[in-house]
């Protein structure tokens, strides 16, 4: 166990927000059960003013987890010299594997919690309320994840000793090893910037379609390639893009990019991949609800919105990933 | 623009209640207070032991008998510049030295085993038998100068007089604050140790990312020694303070309950006059949405200007002030040095976590209150008085 | 013509589960005309107040309808019913109720917070209310140094700022002396003159007899017992 203050934090705020997602699910859930616009007055009242509640709760406790995930990632690069061969926060995540899970637990709650929020807000602008029962159950989830998110964090840091030797990006990310992340790492240069440009090229153009046209498999395949593209996205981070982030032909670490070594660049590279996952996926999420009646009008008019969005996240993450292949001081052409 | 201009009327009115407003903050703002300071002077020692440790060998050889540090022989030399990577083998000659009259001790090193960033010296290092130098906390705690004269009491019992040649005024507080340095050959005199004898032996390897196999050779070679990495102390020195530093941000959790409970007392313990308030705004059109916006604006105001006020109050107290208490709870030991004056720094990581330990808290226990305020019945100002 | 405000059958009860449960409406059906001026009249505990909070969207039925321009509002969630109300209605209260450590020019602008408005138009409509109760000169004062009839006047300003079709008024004549009455109901007919519908509570006969009043309807233990001309 590892009685750093940043673990200390993380742990604080993963309870913290279990704590407030659970009690905002389960009165969801009792809101949804007793949710009757035909019911007494005095009744509905009172579950209108509760689902007030409810949405304050998840909204902060989606906020607490996007924070932790930030939180997270740096405390595993801040703790590193803590163990034998770690050099950044892949180290302390392989000191106990666990730590991966994490990663995507977190990511996970935070997308599902930026589409709650979205159709919260859609809910809300629809005097019929129409997705009322529907949003408080699609709560359900989001139950599990926060218990495996805390859970898993306190075994993470509980099975964290500090005298175990670990394996770094080095290793891990090196194109010898095996396991997924060597693979991403190993995988042949050339025919992976040739995918992951076309995917990138191929992504905006569907996403300039969509916004001329309105057919509605149109919007579900949009959404089918932003979960895609995410993919695609992250393998190709690891596999070429940090290598030209970092000027190195053999680091492949997805972390140490969200360090002032590398001007912070991650940021706004794994924002732009996220913002634009998300805003494609609401896409879909407006087609659906678009059947619904009362909701029609307000969820066409939130499309084209939500579709510029997409188009703007693409093209900055577009510009931060193709900015240091074209322009970067390192030629990887020997590589090729 | 409503919510700027909801943020306007939020602040207007956490003014319009100063009593309050003020017994909010002073708590949450010492709470800060607290855990900044922890923090800080924690990640201060860090710093502290780094720059300490980097001078120093990459790898110090000692001997152990029974369990315990012993004086090894000089003849070990000889076995350890044999294995291949090690470029350099010096023996050094230190100790300790309790000085009776202040109460204090002092460090005593040889001349020849000084590390070479020591050399931040006012006057000049000391030549031969008579002289020393001495570090800025013997200077203060003897009141003594350039020039002056140090009685020291030898392993026989008799006083010796060495000139001051020198003072530190190293960067590094810790390191040469207690010191005292003189010749070799006069230090072994002083200690009545053995020319063949040495405390410790101080490696030299070529390539740094060797140093743990080195260090493994050497335990083979020589059984009884103890191999110690520069990296592996460093390691036990961050873990040690942030253990230390964890324990007290433990401890102080407590305080950050009893604050939980304060905030949510004030928060849901509406005044009459709040309560009207909030009534009135309902009754003129003011959405739940858009209380729960005032409430969330107050809270954030109110946080973020603990937090600032917090944070600046730790740096002072931490980087000026030397916080003399905390300092020696979290060093483990308060010997010469009169306060610890960290080089400031500031540290977004370290600002992150503070914000995560205080401001969830505070946010989390004041939800259902502003939540309770904002579903005021707006019907009740209708109602007679 | 179609009117501005219709109930059907309405009916409020407080804490209908409760043992002391009060129907303080019990089934009135009425309608007002757009720039009519209608009183409610009634002894104390007829149920006028609680007429008004539904009629001005201030609470829902606990059945029955409302109707607000050709709207119902009877089963509209609270925020859409709070956008109806601070589009359409002001309110006077009986006790003014304004907030005592504010400005007065403050205390006008709260409704205009939770709207869309720059700053100059919020100024604007600020001054302009301030203006038609003649307060222009006290703007900055705060509202305790106020007399009670200014206080009222404040009140007016207030329910005026959002440029309301109906105006809202219950007692407002009950802590006035006959003087400021008559004052108040000629700025009432003024604004009535400007095409502002006027629905007002009260049991003071200088009110409900003055000729500004188009209709006068009774109400008796939560019901309606007579309407008519005044
Ligand atoms: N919030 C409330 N809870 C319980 N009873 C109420 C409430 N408001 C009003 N009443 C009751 O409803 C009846 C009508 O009240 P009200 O509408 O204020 O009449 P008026 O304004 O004509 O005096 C009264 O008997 C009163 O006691
Ligand atoms: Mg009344």
């Amino acid at each position: 166990m590892i009685l750093h203050p940043g673990v200390l934090a993380l742990l604080l705020g993963g309870l913290v927000s279990l704590l407030m997602l659970s009690a905002g699910a389960l009165l969801g859930i009792r809101i949804a059960r007793r949710w009757n616009p035909d019911g007494a007055e005095a009744d509905q009242l009172s579950l209108e003013r509760r689902a007030w509640l409810v949405a304050v709760l998840v909204r902060w406790a989606i906020v607490f987890e996007a924070l932790s995930l930030l939180l997270f990632i740096y405390t595993a690069e801040v703790i590193h010299p803590l163990f034998v061969g770690a050099m950044c926060a892949t180290g302390t995540l392989n000191a106990n594997p666990i730590g991966w899970h994490l990663i995507w637990i977190k990511l996970l709650l935070f997308l599902l919690g930026g589409l709650w929020m979205v159709l919260n807000h859609l809910d809300l602008q629809c005097p019929e309320a129409p997705l009322t029962r529907f949003k408080f159950i699609a709560l359900i989830p989001f139950l599990p994840l926060a218990i495996a998110d805390l859970t898993l964090m306190v075994i993470y840091f509980a099975g964290l000793e500090p005298e175990v030797i670990t394996s770094c990006c080095g290793a891990l990310f090196s194109s010898g090893g095996d396991g997924l992340a060597s693979e991403l790492a190993a995988l042949p240069l050339r025919p992976m910037m040739i995918v992951f440009y076309a995917g990138l090229a191929a992504y905006g153009c569907l996403v300039l379609l969509s916004l001329l046209s309105r057919r509605p498999w149109m919007h579900y395949l949009l959404a089918l390639a932003s979960g895609l593209f995410l993919v695609l996205g992250l393998t190709a981070i690891v596999s070429f893009i940090s290598l030209y982030i970092y000027e190195l032909p053999t680091h492949h670490c997805p972390f140490d990019m969200l360090q002032r070594s590398s001007n912070f660049v991650g940021y706004p590279i794994y924002l732009s991949l996220l913002g634009a996952t998300i805003c494609g996926l609401v896409q879909a999420m407006l087609e659906y609800l678009c059947r619904i009646p009362g909701l029609s009008v307000i969820t066409s008019r939130a499309q084209r919105p939500w579709l510029l969005m997409t188009l703007f996240f693409w093209m900055l993450f577009a510009l931060l990933t193709g900015w240091p292949v074209l322009f970067g001081p390192l030629a990887m052409t020997a590589y090729f | 623009m409503r919510y700027l201009k909801i943020l306007e009327y939020a602040l207007a009115s956490l003014l319009r209640r100063p009593g309050k407003t003020c017994a909010i903050l002073v708590v949450y703002t010492l709470m800060i207070v607290v855990l900044a300071s922890v923090l800080f002077l924690t990640q201060a020692l860090k710093t502290e032991a780094t720059t300490m440790l980097a001078g120093g060998p990459q790898l110090v050889v000692q001997k152990t008998m029974a369990g315990r540090h012993e004086l090894i022989p000089v003849s070990a030399v000889e076995k350890l510049v044999e294995i291949p990577g090690v470029k350099a083998v010096k023996p050094r000659v230190w100790g300790y030295y309790y000085d009776a009259l202040t109460g204090t001790n002092y460090t005593l090193q040889g001349f020849d085993t000084l590390a070479n960033e020591l050399s931040l010296l006012n006057g000049r290092l000391p030549r031969e038998e008579g002289e020393c130098a001495i570090g800025a906390g013997v200077a203060r705690s003897r009141l003594i100068h350039l020039q002056d004269e140090l009685i020291l009491i030898d392993y026989d019992n008799i006083g010796r007089i060495f000139t001051v040649t020198g003072v530190f005024v190293s960067a590094a507080d810790l390191l040469t604050q207690d010191l005292v340095v003189m010749p070799e050959g006069p230090l072994r005199q002083f200690f009545g140790m053995p020319d063949s004898l040495a405390t410790d032996l101080a490696v030299e390897v070529y390539n740094p990312n060797e140093v743990d196999t080195i260090a493994n050779k050497i335990k083979r070679s020589l059984p009884d020694s103890r191999p110690i990495t520069q990296s592996e102390l460093l390691r036990t020195y961050h873990a040690v303070f942030d253990w230390r530093g964890g324990m007290m941000l433990a401890l102080f959790s407590s305080a950050l309950m009893a604050f939980c409970i304060l905030a949510w007392d004030k928060a849901t313990g509406l005044s009459a006059g709040e309560r009207r308030e909030i009534g009135i705004l309902k009754a003129v059109g003011w959405d739940t949405g858009d209380v729960l916006l005032l409430k969330l604006w107050e809270g954030l105001a109110l946080s973020l200007l603990a937090f600032l006020s917090g944070c600046l109050i730790a740096f002072i107290l931490v980087f000026w002030w030397g916080t003399p208490v905390l300092g020696g709870i979290l060093r483990g030991w308060s010997v010469l040095f009169p306060a610890l004056r960290p080089t400031p720094f500031i540290d977004f990581y370290q600002l992150g976590t503070l914000a995560f330990l205080t401001i969830i808290p505070y946010v989390a226990s004041t939800v259902i209150p502003a939540w309770r305020a904002a579903v005021t019945d707006p019907d009740e100002v209708m109602r007679a008085s | 013509m179609n009117p501005l405000i219709r109930t059907e059958e309405v009916c409020k009860t407080y804490h209908p589960r409760k043992a002391d449960a009060t129907q303080a409406v019990a089934g009135i059906t009425m309608q007002v005309a757009s720039g009519e001026a209608v009183v409610l009249k009634g002894p104390s505990g007829s149920g006028k107040t609680s007429l008004l909070s539904l009629v001005g969207c201030m609470t829902r039925p606990t059945s029955g309808r409302v109707i607000v321009t050709g709207e119902e509002v009877s089963r509209l969630p609270e925020r859409f019913l709070t956008l109806v109300r601070r589009r359409t209605f002001g309110f006077v209260f009986q006790q003014y109720h304004l907030i005592p450590e504010l400005s007065v020019r403050d205390n006008v602008m709260l409704p205009l917070y939770p709207e869309r408005l720059s700053a100059n138009e919020m100024g604007r409509r600020v001054a302009a209310a301030l203006a038609e109760v003649e307060l222009t000169g006290l703007a900055r004062r705060r509202v305790t140094e106020l007399s009670g009839g200014e206080q009222q006047r404040v009140a007016i300003a207030r329910a005026l700022v959002n440029e309301p079709r109906v105006l809202i008024a219950d007692e407002p004549t009950a802590h006035l002396d006959s003087r400021l009455s008559t004052v108040l109901l000629e700025r009432f007919a003024a604004l009535k003159q400007a095409g502002l519908t006027l629905v007002i509570a009260t049991h003071d006969p200088q009110v409900y007899t003055h000729p500004l009043v188009d209709r006068i309807i009774e109400l008796h233990d939560g019901r309606l017992c007579k309407e008519g001309g005044a």
